[in-house]
């Protein structure tokens, strides 16, 4: 897909890899020819191959610090990224080579294996960036920042509430209490509109900077409105359904509310079955709406206890949940799609610290 | 409650979200630091004297594997490179500093004609450039690649050696033609002594077939019999084999053998055991059917008149002496005159023959020209020295145990020849009865290729044709390969004792 699409960018890189490892293989057979046995790496191949993979993993190495310093714009990051894959992966053939085909001993077997595992670490991670995003976009339309997952998904349910507030009025007493935001707004940074209170220290931050992603069935739709026609009766049944349920799987798994929601949804679920003569599809109602076939079946049954003039509301809120269940999706394909670098980059730094090490060694032992 | 606007919405998004940690970057980071530390704590505690293996290139061979917890100054100087193909390596300073460091501590070696080599060569002529280590504990040291030793000995001109011996010439694969010299070792035969392996391996041992000098068992002494028992054939006549004469040795190393006294230490391991030959002994092998009539073997001219009559006398006493420990408590004045009377009588009769017969030996027709070549007028020798190699190849080795499974022919054939005619010993004897290099190459062939090619033509024999296979490096061989088969009483020291002998045998009789 990658070398489909940027050919011309990894052409050369792919030959130059080719020309390092043939090139650097034919002298070491060479050499090992001539010498009668397979030359190893203080011989003058082997040092010239294993500074030229010593140098490579340094290049490597240098990718974290550029990106700290690309003010100086030193480069557009493609041509780093294809010199960081390509020279990366021909690191590994070179240092066997320098090795004279042999792992040593303990130390130098160490960096060998270390090195193979940094190469699969980013063979994983390049794999992971070549599909994990093309995934995502088709296949979560709502979609947001990382970082902002959190905050959106509060946001969403602060619309949720506001909304219902809007159409039925407030919350009727009695029923179970709504988790409390402020605390996790302030320390999410929320930005709060539609008469909301927020900070204006945060609020000064905030400028346009696009809407928040929506494709999909509900594109195209406001995202507020200032009236609704519904039916009142319905109030008692939905504010019902949205406190016990729907209010605790969109606040569901945030950070810093987290664990009062958690607390919260036990003791409404505990209780779901009997806040509701028509919503009783399951016990555990968030796990029902993780599933976007069982959300969908259990709104269906939402919209038979309520009047055709409330589906607009639930329409709204099932919107809410599809996106929270992306935010979710999207929280896990994250996760595959970046924690491999830790690894990737923690093992890269062991390597390069014992890699100085062995050039030491060497010197003073060759 | 109004309606909001895209632009409301979007401020949803905190523009400086990125200043904010991410945690996939808070985990990165913390696992580089993590990794900074690992790495760092563990190559300081590699450094350490103690964790010195760590470092280890690979495990060290067998026989320095107890250096593999001890730290690499057994054996490595700091900042010398210790291979001679290292990029800073090859210079004569460095390879003498490793070499004397090995020599130092437990070798004890010599070089390899280095007064005869110039220093381009010497500079790489290091332990370690053939005696490659860290290539773990089963990897042998001495079982080398033959380009240790082709990449002189490939163009082993002035170039590479001062002083050079023009008979040395350029090797480089032993089974290509023009690959490796002839043999210079078997390019005459040395020996003086006229021996027909033609005539000693035809039943009964006649000079022609239907000779009538012929051998059985019958005809030579009793206590001769026994020996030679078991090789009667069908004719009752004596069969000899190679083994009645050519008795193997007990396993040696190649040149570590000096074969000068059985009494020396001989080193021998299991993997390297050669076999070497005894050298041919007359009262062991001759002196069945080459009986000199009671006369020692192995005597010179040195023979004064004083000498013998020194000798008679210390016999006398010999004698005497033994007479009084037979007879413990009598007066020997009286009881014992008339038995030392009368071996003095035997023993001065022994002498009176010794003389004569020692005459008729050396005579046109005597016993010694029929093997051996008589000295010049005035050599203190009667007989030229036979000067049989004990071993016949000068730079090399042959190990006989290793080629037990080839017929002694195989590399003999000289002495297998079957000829109607008689046989001239002298001339025979100038043949050398060792087949030449093409001989051997029969079997043993360098390259992996031809070598299955001979073995699929169904000849199972092949062998490898490495250099050490016959050669070694730590030996100028020429002082200790030229063991001539002398004579070991050829002195006049020993004649004397051989004299005694004889008396003895005579006055006993």
């Amino acid at each position: 897909m990658l070398l489909a699409r940027n050919f011309k960018l990894h052409a050369g890189w792919i030959l130059v890899v080719i020309t390092l490892i043939v090139g650097g293989a034919s002298w070491q057979a060479v050499a090992s020819q001539n010498a009668g046995r397979s030359v190893g790496g203080s011989s003058l191949v082997g040092i010239v191959l294993g500074s030229i993979a010593a140098m490579i993993i340094l290049f490597e190495l240098l990718l974290w610090p550029r990106k700290k310093f690309r003010k100086y714009k030193l480069g557009p990051t493609r041509y780093w990224m294809a010199g960081h894959i390509w020279l990366g992966l021909a690191s590994g053939p070179l240092a066997f080579i320098h090795a004279g085909y042999r792992f040593g001993g303990t130390f130098s077997s160490l960096l060998m294996y270390l090195l193979i595992f940094v190469l699969a670490s980013g063979i994983y991670g390049w794999i992971m960036q070549l599909v994990i995003p093309r995934w995502m976009l088709s296949n979560l339309p709502s979609e947001t920042i990382s970082g902002q997952i959190d905050d959106v998904a509060v946001q969403n349910a602060l619309d949720a509430r506001r909304m219902l507030t809007v159409a039925y009025g407030p919350k009727p007493d009695g029923l179970t209490k709504l988790a409390n935001l402020d605390d996790a707004s302030a320390s999410l940074n929320l930005v709060r509109v539609a008469g909301q209170s927020f900070s204006k220290d945060t609020a000064q931050k905030q400028v346009v900077v696009g809407a928040v992603q929506r494709r999909g069935p509900s594109r195209g739709r406001s995202n507020l409105q200032s009236d609704f026609d519904v039916d009142p009766s319905d109030s008692s049944i939905v504010w019902k359904e949205y406190a016990a349920v729907i209010d605790v799987y969109l606040l569901n798994g945030i950070q810093g509310i987290r664990t009062r929601v958690a607390r919260v949804a036990t003791a409404q679920q505990q209780r779901i079955g009997h806040h509701t003569k028509v919503v009783h599809p399951s016990r555990d109602g968030v796990s029902q709406l993780q599933s976007y076939q069982k959300a969908k079946n259990w709104f269906s049954l939402l919209r038979g206890g309520c009047s055709p003039s409330s589906s607009v509301i639930l329409d709204r809120l099932e919107d809410f949940c599809d996106q929270k269940r992306q935010f979710d999706i999207q929280r896990r394909t994250q996760s595959w799609l970046h924690s491999w670098i830790a690894v990737h980059a923690s093992i890269s730094v062991l390597l390069g610290v014992l890699l100085v090490a062995h050039v030491i060694l060497a010197i003073r032992y060759m | 409650m109004t309606k909001t606007t895209g632009k409301e919405r979007s401020r949803r998004i905190d523009r400086f979200y990125y200043e904010a940690l991410d945690p996939f970057v808070r985990f990165k980071r913390f696992a580089g630091l993590c990794g900074l530390i690992l790495g760092l704590v563990y190559a300081a505690w590699s450094f350490s004297t103690s964790n010195a293996v760590q470092m280890s290139s690979g495990d060290l061979s067998h026989a320095h594997s107890a250096w593999n917890e001890t730290g690499c100054e057994q054996c490595h100087l700091p900042n010398v490179p210790i291979r001679p193909d290292a990029l800073f390596g090859s210079s004569v300073e460095n390879v003498k500093l490793n070499n004397d460091k090995c020599n130092s501590k437990c070798h004890s070696v010599t070089g390899h004609f280095d007064a005869r080599t110039l220093s381009v060569v010497l500079q790489h002529e290091s332990c370690s450039e053939c005696h490659r280590e860290h290539l773990g504990k089963d990897f042998s040291l001495v079982e080398l690649s033959d380009k240790n030793c082709v990449r002189c000995h490939r163009q082993i001109s002035s170039s590479l050696l001062v002083n050079i011996d023009k008979s040395v010439g350029n090797a480089f694969d032993f089974s290509a033609a023009g690959g490796h010299p002839d043999f210079r070792s078997l390019s005459k035969d040395p020996g003086t002594i006229k021996f027909s392996h033609v005539q000693h391996m035809r039943p009964g041992q006649p000079g022609k077939p239907g000779d009538l000098t012929i051998k059985r068992l019958n005809d030579i002494p009793p206590q001769y019999r026994s020996q030679y028992a078991n090789r009667v054939d069908a004719d009752g006549l004596i069969q000899l084999t190679c083994a009645d004469c050519h008795a193997q040795d007990s396993p040696v190393n190649g040149y570590e053998y000096s074969g000068s006294s059985s009494n020396e230490p001989r080193q021998s391991t299991p993997s390297n055991e050669h076999y070497l030959y005894r050298p041919i002994d007359f009262d062991t092998h001759c002196i069945a059917c080459h009986d000199l009539g009671g006369m020692p073997h192995g005597l010179n001219r040195a023979l004064s008149k004083e000498a013998l009559q020194s000798t008679l006398a210390k016999t006398q006493l010999e004698v005497t002496k033994e007479a009084l420990r037979a007879s413990p408590g009598q007066d020997a004045s009286d009881n014992l005159v008339e038995p030392v009377s009368k071996t003095k009588e035997s023993i001065m009769r022994s002498l009176d023959e010794f003389q004569p017969r020692l005459e008729a030996l050396l005579s046109d027709n005597g016993w010694c020209i029929k093997c051996h070549q008589l000295a010049p007028k005035g050599s203190k020798e009667i007989v030229l020295e036979s000067n049989l190699p004990k071993r016949w190849f000068q730079g090399a080795v042959f190990p006989h145990g290793e080629h037990m499974m080839v017929d002694c022919k195989a590399c003999h054939q000289q002495a297998f020849v079957q000829s109607d005619q008689g046989v001239d010993s002298q001339e025979e004897a100038s043949i050398v009865m060792i087949a030449g290099i093409e001989n051997c190459r029969e079997c043993h062939i360098s390259k992996p290729l031809d070598r299955a090619k001979v073995f699929a033509n169904s000849q199972p024999s092949v062998a490898q044709a490495n250099c050490v296979d016959c050669h070694r490096y730590h030996v100028d061989p020429s002082p200790n390969i030229i063991n001539k088969n002398q004579a070991s009483h050829v002195f006049s020291s020993e004649n004397l004792e051989l004299v005694r002998q004889y008396v003895m045998r005579g006055a006993a009789q």
